[in-house]
C-alpha cells in the first residue's frame, strides 16, 4: 500500500515534488515535520498530561498520527524519538521547515492548553497560505483535479479566499460561491477578491453563513441547476457538522456535479496537521474516516488520486438514489 | 474602460472614475478634491511589534519588510498585511 502511495505522489504531485527540490529534499522537510511533532507531543504530555487530548484538537492531532507511527504508546509515552534531521538546502522545503520553527515559538503547551495568542495563531494561519511551498501544493491540486473544466464553483468555508484566487489565476470560472463562518475570513475574502459580502460582484458571490445548509438556498436561486463542484480544499475539518453539511452540499450540485476534496488526515505530515488544527479546525481525521464520512452523506467515489502523501484528494459524486 | 465608483467625502456624491484601481488625488464631478489609496497601497507602515514579527518564518518577515519599502501589496500577500495590522504587529498611518 505504502508502495503505491508513493508511486501515487510522484505520477500525480511531480510540480510540487520538482519545486521543492526533489524527492531527498522534501524527505528533509518531511522528517523535520515529525520531529517537531515528537518534541511537541513530549512537552504537552510531560505538563498536561493524557488528557490534554480530551480537551484540545492540536493535542489530540499529534497523539493520534504519533500513536499511528509509533512513536508513541497507548499511554501517550514516547517509545522513540526520531533523531533530528539535516535541513533542507531548497527555499520552498526551508520555508516549510520554517514554519514549524514559527509555530514552536509559540510554546506547544500554550498551544494545547488554549493560552495562544490568539492573533498570532492567525497571522501563522495567514502566513501559511502565503508561502511559496503552500502556492504551488495548492496549485498542483488545481491543476490535478482539473479545475478549469468547473464552470460554476461552490466553496465551502471559503478562509481567506486563496483557493478562490488560485482558481481565478488558471481560469474564469462562471459562477464562484464561497461562505465561510467567521465574519473576518468573510471580509478578508471579499477583499482579495474584489467582491461584497453578501452578495456577488460580477462572478464572485460571498457570504457569511453559519453552516453549509444556511447557503443551500441561496445557492439554488443563483445556480437553479446547482452548481458544477463543490471544492473542498482542506475544508471537511472546518466544518461544523461534516455529514450534515456535505449533505446539504450534496443537494446544491447540478446532476453530473462532483465534490472535490483535498484534506490532510492523520497519515499525512504529523507537524503540519496538528498546526493546522490549532489554526481552527474542528475534526481530526484518519484517510478512511473521511471516506466513511462521506459515504454516510450520501456520495459515492468516483477516483481517488491519494490516500495521505501530501494529503487524501478524491473527487466524489452523489449516490444515485440518496 | 473601467468603472471605479466613489463617493466624494466632501459632498458625498457617487461618481466613476472610469479608471482601473489607483492610487492618486481625483476630482468630483462638483470640482472637490481628494486622495485615493488603493487597496494594494500602503504607506507609512512600519513594524511596531517587533517580538511577535520575529515569530514569522524569516522568509516571510522578509517579504513583509519588501512590501513596506515598495508600497506594494502583492494580491496573494494582501491577507497576511490585513492580519499584521488588525494583531498590531505592523502599524499604517
Amino acid at each position: 500500500m505504502k508502495v503505491l502511495e508513493e508511486i501515487n505522489v510522484l505520477r500525480y504531485y511531480k510540480p510540487f515534488i520538482d519545486a521543492a527540490g526533489g524527492v531527498g529534499e522534501l524527505k528533509k522537510a518531511l522528517k523535520w515535520s515529525e520531529w517537531y511533532a515528537v518534541k511537541w507531543w513530549e512537552e504537552i504530555f510531560n505538563d498536561l498530561g493524557l488528557s490534554s487530548v480530551r480537551g484540545n484538537i492540536f493535542a489530540r492531532a499529534l497523539f493520534i498520527s504519533l500513536r499511528l507511527r509509533g512513536y508513541i504508546g497507548e499511554n501517550g509515552h514516547v517509545k522513540k524519538r526520531p533523531e533530528k534531521p539535516e535541513l533542507p538546502t531548497n527555499s520552498y522545503a526551508m520555508e516549510f521547515v520554517e514554519l514549524h520553527e514559527s509555530f514552536d515559538q509559540l510554546g506547544a503547551v500554550n498551544v494545547a492548553s488554549n493560552k495562544v495568542d490568539e492573533n498570532m495563531i492567525s497571522v501563522l494561519y495567514s502566513t501559511m497560505l502565503s508561502q511559496g511551498w503552500y502556492k504551488i501544493l495548492r496549485r498542483t491540486f488545481l491543476e490535478l483535479i482539473g479545475i478549469k473544466n468547473y464552470g460554476v464553483i461552490l466553496e465551502p468555508v471559503i478562509k481567506e479566499g486563496n483557493v478562490a484566487l488560485a482558481v481565478m489565476e488558471l481560469h474564469t470560472p462562471k459562477l464562484y460561491v464561497g461562505f465561510d463562518y467567521r465574519r473576518d475570513n468573510v471580509e478578508l475574502a471579499a477583499s482579495v477578491l474584489k467582491a461584497k459580502p453578501g452578495g456577488c460582484v460580477g462572478n464572485i458571490c460571498i457570504y457569511h453563513a453559519t453552516t453549509a445548509c444556511d447557503v443551500t438556498n441561496i445557492v439554488k436561486r443563483l445556480v437553479p441547476n446547482g452548481v458544477d463542484v463543490a471544492l473542498l480544499l482542506h475544508t471537511l475539518y472546518w466544518l461544523l457538522d461534516p455529514v450534515k453539511e456535505l449533505s446539504c452540499i450534496a443537494s446544491a450540485l447540478s446532476p453530473s456535479g462532483k465534490l472535490i476534496v483535498g484534506q490532510q488526515v492523520v497519515e499525512s505530515t504529523p507537524g503540519l496537521v496538528a498546526m493546522v488544527a490549532a489554526m481552527g479546525a474542528k475534526h481530526v481525521f484518519s484517510w478512511k474516516g473521511v471516506e466513511k464520512m462521506l459515504i454516510a452523506s450520501g456520495y459515492e467515489l468516483e477516483k481517488r488520486y491519494l490516500r495521505y502523501m501530501p494529503y487524501y484528494i478524491a473527487i466524489w459524486k452523489p449516490r444515485r438514489g440518496s | 474602460m473601467y468603472v471605479n465608483k466613489m463617493k466624494c467625502p466632501v459632498c458625498g456624491v457617487e461618481f466613476d472614475t472610469g479608471r482601473k484601481e489607483f492610487s492618486g488625488v481625483v476630482t468630483c464631478p462638483n470640482g472637490h478634491t481628494f486622495t485615493v489609496i488603493d487597496s494594494n497601497t500602503v504607506i507609512d507602515c512600519e513594524i511596531r511589534d517587533w517580538d511577535r514579527f520575529a515569530k514569522l518564518p524569516p522568509s516571510m518577515q522578509n517579504a513583509v519588510i519588501e512590501i513596506i519599502q515598495s508600497g506594494k501589496i502583492p494580491e496573494d500577500m494582501k491577507t497576511l498585511m490585513r492580519r499584521l495590522r488588525e494583531a498590531g504587529i505592523v502599524v499604517c498611518t
